[in-house]
């Protein structure tokens, strides 16, 4: 990337107007140029100053507020800091390969972790689900890195798997938040990327939707994620990818 | 007293990371307002901006590990929050705030003039303004200041949108070299854009 075109693309990538190859070589360029983040961050700065981004009065208790909703909406759906998880899931990702089913045998010992915090009937339920899940033999998670070069692709091959998936949707496959619990658990991808890594964009939890499926991909040329999502209220089905950096939505396909 | 109070955003990250619970709550107080104000910009109202901050906080949570500290953190929570407001507008088809198709040229105009006389550029910013090429300087003060989308603007100046979109963000640019030249001048008054 020339000078030139760095001028026009800082600013660009700060209103998330670069396409996501365009993103990924930026950031990778501010990482190791500390002049180049000198100047995104002096490029921030002019854009915050023209649009009085800084002037901003928030309202009242804002940060309580904030603290609060984020405290309700992660009693729902474990979220943690990525290094933390890292030396679990190491240890689950030897035994799952190809498909990272959440098998009672590869799932349950980092799911065991989580379930000490929670309630008895709680953890019952959640190890009846996993169990469920694991007999019906379905893939909630997959690692096929399949190749997907664009949009028309991957509605074709998203659209072949709705029939298998769709058995899954019919019961055999355990509540929302089972799911959730065995994606945000499941082994590492091959990419080192975690299944549940952009979970929280694609379907916020208690949000009236169901992750059907998660599954490696390569869309576009570059590594993604891709999330099956039933939206409950209208049955509809989307497949969304993202990026697993920064959980941007590629592609949205409505299925 | 907190140890972590007055601590640097980075060390509050690195914290974090380590499992230190707290250290977020400080991340967020810091920087609750900051991520308000960038969410309020997009999408013009408290509830959305409310809900759009929440869910920065939630992705900077989830991904606090992934800040490299090469950037500034205000910088790298700018992003995020970006990508928080464009999900949100995307999920719920949701435009953001400011049509200009409803104001007429002379509108605008008027409305550039006296955001611009309210707004406190900043001596440096507001030279560097003043001093910026035309064709660079209207495109930036109806996009940035007026808060009108590229697509308005691009109607408003009789160019094509891509036009718009790069001369805005190489108008960015260009303020940002003068300001940065402005500050290594011996005599010049130096104050922080952020």
């Amino acid at each position: 990337m020339s000078a030139p075109r760095d001028d026009e693309w800082l600013s660009a990538y700060l209103d998330g107007e670069l396409d996501d190859a365009a993103t990924a070589e930026l950031e990778e360029r501010v990482v190791r140029d500390s002049a180049l983040a000198a100047r995104l961050d002096a490029v921030l700065g002019v854009i915050v100053g023209l649009r009085g981004l800084d002037q901003v009065a928030p309202p009242p208790g804002l940060a309580n507020r904030l603290l609060d909703g984020m405290a309700t909406q992660r009693a729902h759906t474990p979220v943690v800091p990525l290094r933390r998880r890292r030396p679990w899931l190491a240890i689950s990702s030897a035994a799952a390969a190809v498909v990272l089913v959440a098998g009672i045998g590869a799932a349950l010992f980092p799911i065991s972790q989580r379930l000490g915090q929670r309630s008895a009937a709680e953890q019952a339920a959640t190890a009846q689900g996993l169990r469920r899940l694991a007999e019906s033999g379905e893939s909630l998670v997959a690692d096929t890195e399949a190749p997907l070069p664009d949009e028309a692709a991957a509605r074709t091959y998203f659209t072949s798997r709705l029939e298998r998936l769709q058995r899954d949707l019919d019961g055999t496959g355990g509540s929302e938040a089972t799911r959730r619990e065995a994606i945000m658990a499941a082994a590492l991808f091959r990419t080192g990327t975690a299944p549940g890594a952009c979970l929280d964009t694609v379907a916020p939890a208690g949000g009236g939707s169901t992750v059907t499926h998660v599954e490696s991909v390569v869309y576009g040329g570059r590594p993604g994620i891709a999330y099956l999502v039933l939206r409950d209220g209208s049955g509809e089905v989307d497949a969304l990818v993202t990026d697993p950096q920064t959980c941007r939505v590629r592609v949205v396909i409505d299925l | 007293m907190n140890t972590l109070t007055g601590s640097s955003d980075e060390a509050l990250v690195a914290a974090f990371v380590a499992g230190d619970e707290s250290a977020f709550n400080q991340i967020v107080e810091r920087h609750a307002r900051w991520v308000y104000a960038i969410c309020l910009r997009y999408f013009g109202n408290v509830a959305d901006a409310e809900d759009a901050a929440q869910e920065t906080f939630l992705a900077v949570y989830r991904r606090a590990s992934t800040f490299s500290g090469t950037a500034r953190f205000s910088t790298w929570i700018y992003r995020v929050a970006t990508n928080a407001c464009n999900d949100i507008g995307r999920k719920r088809s949701r435009r953001p705030q400011a049509s200009g198709h409803a104001l007429h040229d002379e509108m605008i105009e008027v409305a550039a003039e006296d955001l611009l006389a309210r707004r406190e550029l900043g001596m440096e910013l507001a030279s560097a303004l003043d001093a910026l090429e035309a064709e660079y300087r209207e495109p930036i003060i109806l996009h940035d200041v007026v808060g009108l989308r590229y697509a308005d603007v691009a109607d408003h100046l009789g160019l094509p949108v891509g036009t718009v979109k790069s001369r805005i963000h190489r108008g960015h640019a260009k303020l940002a070299a003068t300001l940065a030249h402005l500050k290594t001048q011996p005599s010049g008054p130096v104050s922080p854009q952020t």
